[in-house]
């Protein structure tokens, strides 16, 4: 893998007449330029479309706008809360999952069932359950977010190399430094691709319920400026959510990187 | 003689083992609902038959029929897409580079985000609701293609390229089964994705589709019929998800078989 990593950048090199950032923001005016061109062109795009001034406007009425920032509130309350419950819960029916091979079995199908209901489905009975709250919008989160991890946490517990834990007690660990030395290191990656996954489901919950449900939120905020004709405040929000995504996953890039480097030396 | 009869034991207990669980499940939700029935869980008998008299007569073709076209036609421009335009990236590092951080921006963004733009450029029509499977569907697909295609070993694309080997048999032989691998990954994301979308455009501003009807029962209080409207939409993620994982176990089989034979 590294060693096609290096032959792309070393071609890249050669190309490069300005250092890749330098590049990436021509790209970027580029971009702008082209829009604002097609906007110039046809005038009836100004109808859906902000030009570049009214969106960078936008930004800076939202920025101060109290309701904005309520809305970043409740949509990170919410992916933070569905998260960390969907971890916690999935790790821990993960654990039971894997302490025999016919409890697995047994719980097989309902777990595949479930997994696959697609999550804003249930949109619907939890507004009858429980209305446009907070508690729906978790409800809702974990019951779609804590699939990939049950599954993911379940597999790397499962495919543990036997003989480290062997060794592990021939050396008389014992049962906490077992799990902290030897089982964890080893379910960590697994651990990672849980939250990544689970991330992601969240993340598209959250607005999800937000905008179809109307629950206090970011995607409430969309559907709102929509209809009420803000149109580039409606574009600067959903700026907002994709790079609040990016970040999140910018986050756990870095945390993998920092927590888990031994990682491509064990490969 | 013995040898077979154990077997058939064996195959009967496994059946035994993974259905006892589902049946008892369904026994506990029958007696509950049916003992004490509440107006937010209907009796389990009058779901299934508004299971049946709504998915099994005309509701088939007003609602699952446009569901399920417009979630083929989403995905499936999302995998010509996305493959596409992987292998076209693929080639290009310097572009690729360039225009990597608006896929990771755009992969990012929660496709449920984008419907009420999209109702407002195209309105609420199935083209609407088409591309919006598509645009949130082709993200895993393209990353993963440019994914994979990176991790074909170096020596196999050097020996293609000095043997001149034709470029469709490049892509056709080398890049798109040498990727494949990863590219399944992000199959099975966007058929998720692009299910969750279906569901979701049919939310916001529709007339028509399964999710129409759910949220249609649940606000007219027919909750027989949201339920029956549930059970559908997973039952319609359980086999989708079932037969691509038969589809995909073929299509790797090439892989596993290399892979013992190299041992």
């Amino acid at each position: 893998m590294s060693a096609s990593v290096t032959t792309v950048r070393r071609r890249r090199g050669r190309w490069r007449v300005l250092p890749m950032p330098a590049l990436h923001l021509v790209f970027f005016g580029i971009v702008l330029a082209a829009y604002a061109a097609a906007l110039a062109l046809d005038p009836g795009l100004l109808r859906f479309l902000p030009t570049v001034p009214q969106l960078v406007g936008a930004f800076g009425e939202i920025a101060v706008d109290p309701e904005f920032w309520s809305a970043v509130g409740a949509t990170g309350n919410a992916v933070a809360l569905g998260l960390s419950i969907s971890m916690v819960a999935g790790s821990l029916f993960a654990l039971l999952l894997s302490i025999h091979p016919s409890i697995y079995a047994s719980f097989r199908f309902l777990v595949d069932f479930l997994r696959t209901i697609p999550p804003l489905a249930l949109i619907p009975v939890g507004l009858l359950l429980m209305g446009p709250t907070l508690r729906m919008e978790v409800t809702l989160i974990v019951a779609s977010a804590v699939w990939p991890v049950v599954l993911q946490v379940y597999y790397g517990i499962v495919h543990l190399d036997h003989r480290f834990i062997e060794t592990a007690r021939s050396f008389r660990l014992g049962m906490p430094r077992t799990v902290w030395f030897v089982v964890a290191p080893g379910v960590a990656p697994s651990f990672a691709t849980a939250l990544r996954l689970a991330t992601a489901m969240t993340l598209l919950l959250a607005v999800g319920t937000e905008l179809l449900a109307g629950t206090d939120g970011l995607g409430f905020l969309v559907g709102w400026y929509q209809q009420a004709h803000q149109i580039p405040r409606m574009y600067a929000v959903i700026i907002v959510v994709g790079l609040l995504g990016v970040a999140i996953n910018a986050l756990i890039k870095l945390g993998e990187r920092r927590l888990l480097s031994w990682i491509e030396v064990a490969r | 003689m013995k040898s077979s009869s154990s077997s058939l034991a064996q195959t009967l207990r496994r059946i035994a083992l993974s259905a006892w669980m589902p049946v008892v499940a369904l026994v506990i939700i029958w007696i509950v609902t049916t003992q004490s029935p509440s107006v937010f869980f209907p009796p389990l008998p009058s779901v299934l038959e508004s299971f049946v008299t709504t998915w099994f007569g005309e509701g088939f073709v007003t609602h699952v029929l446009p569901s399920l076209s417009n979630l083929a036609v989403g995905f499936a421009i999302a995998l010509v897409v996305g493959v596409g335009l992987g292998l076209i990236l693929s080639a290009l590092p310097l572009a690729h580079a360039l225009v990597n951080p608006y896929a990771q921006f755009l992969r990012a963004l929660p496709g449920v985000a984008l419907l009420p733009l999209l109702i407002m450029l195209m309105g609420t029509n199935n083209a609407s609701k088409i591309v919006l499977i598509a645009f949130g569907a082709v993200w895993p697909i393209l990353l993963n293609t440019i994914d994979g295609i990176a991790l074909i070993p170096r020596e196999q694309r050097e020996a293609v390229a000095s043997y001149r080997v034709r470029p469709i048999d490049i892509v056709t032989r080398l890049l798109l089964p040498g990727a494949f691998p990863r590219i399944t990954v992000g199959i099975r994301l966007s058929l998720s994705i692009a299910l969750v979308l279906m569901v979701g455009s049919e939310y916001y501003g529709a007339t028509q589709g399964i999710g129409f009807y759910v949220l249609q029962a649940k606000q007219t209080f027919h909750t027989d019929e949201m339920w029956s409207g549930v059970l559908l939409l997973g039952l319609i993620g359980y086999v989708l998800s079932m037969t691509y994982g038969l589809l995909e176990r073929r299509l790797l089989a090439w892989k596993e078989l290399q892979s013992t034979d190299s041992k």
